[in-house]
């Protein structure tokens, strides 16, 4: 796949390279969409950076070996999402729950203004979200992070979850109600 | 304008969804690591010289390609072919370790002749099994164009 080209090339065309084998390709969709795939595992997991570096890992090098099997019947993104969220459950079905670590503190937040105390703010914010969520129950706090903070669609969610949109529209609305509670506090 | 999250929920989703991993370059790196050390299955090919013999001296000594390496040629090679890409590229590789048929499925840009455009990629994937694999390996070469896109392929 060349690099050079100015027009950024679309995920079909990435998929259709790596599939015969093109490395490149297929690491240019590994940057495009890992950043948010390890956002989203670090959250289900827990906040443990080990453990969402590990079902990240496990999902692409899954992808990789089974590209042949994506149809495009739902976005590449959507798939990636679903291996992701499998390799996760396979995780949390093997693991004690893994407590939330200082590091959530170092954690990189953009910051709008440069401004030191929004980030604190931000980070205990943080800190106080990965604990509601860990309360949870698993699909309620898959559905929430898949909708607002990765933005997918209600169908996309379904699908990523392997269930249905009425499902998803249960486990959002339960599980923004027990999150809202939970971070009232800091109203 | 976008609007400010005001309620705390809604400012914790806000700054979730502005944070960046810092640790995804180390991550990316394992994972170009790993798909390096991932081995995909493939056959060996016999290279054939130009009188049809598999044997590269008196002791009857072979030589083998992967067909991985071959496929990695055919893809580099159909992928600088203006107005095409290559979406499968299969070997049928025979019981004595011969290339017997190679099927290339094309996606052509919109507006190619489409003949032409086959006829292009056959000569080019025959001169890389001419390159690779001997003068005396001389599959039939199917090529498909399964579809047309508008723009270039190879970013569409």
């Amino acid at each position: 796949m060349s690099t050079h080209d100015l027009e950024p090339p679309t995920d079909a065309a990435l998929v259709r390279a790596a599939r015969l084998g093109d490395e490149d390709a297929f690491h240019e969709l590994v940057d495009r969409h890992g950043p948010g795939m390890l956002r989203y595992a670090r959250r289900l997991v827990g906040g443990s950076d080990a453990d969402a570096a590990e079902v990240v890992q496990e999902a692409f090098i899954s992808a990789w070996k089974s590209l042949d099997s994506f149809r495009g019947e739902s976005s590449l993104r959507t798939w990636l999402f679903r291996l992701v969220h499998r390799r996760a459950m396979d995780l949390q079905r093997h693991r004690r729950p893994t407590p939330i670590d200082d590091e959530l503190l170092s954690r990189v937040v953009r910051s709008a203004d440069d401004n030191p105390l929004q980030d604190v703010l931000d980070s205990e914010l943080l800190e106080a979200l990965q604990a509601a969520l860990d309360e949870l129950p698993w699909n309620q706090r898959a559905a929430w992070l898949l909708r607002e903070v990765e933005g997918l669609g209600y169908e996309e969610i379904a699908r990523t979850l392997g269930t249905t949109v009425a499902s998803v529209r249960g486990h959002l609305h339960r599980g923004r109600r027990q999150l809202a509670e939970r971070m009232a506090r800091w109203r | 304008m976008a609007l400010t999250p005001t309620g705390p929920l809604e400012r914790a989703a806000a700054a979730a969804r502005a944070e960046e991993p810092a640790d995804w370059p180390a991550v990316s790196d394992g994972i170009r690591r790993k798909v390096r050390a991932t081995v995909l299955p493939s056959r060996r090919i016999v290279v054939v010289g130009a009188d049809g013999s598999a044997d590269q001296d008196e002791h009857g000594s072979h030589t083998y390609v992967s067909s991985r390496v071959v496929r990695a040629r055919l893809r580099q090679v159909l992928g600088a072919t203006p107005g095409v890409a290559a979406e499968r590229i299969d070997l049928t590789v025979d019981d004595d370790d011969r290339l017997a048929r190679v099927e290339v499925d094309l996606v052509c840009a919109y507006g190619t002749v489409l003949p032409q455009a086959a006829d292009v990629a056959r000569l080019a994937v025959t001169a890389v099994l001419d390159d690779l694999l001997g003068a005396g390996t001389r599959p039939p070469v199917d090529v498909e164009v399964s579809d047309v896109v508008v723009g270039d392929p190879r970013l569409t």
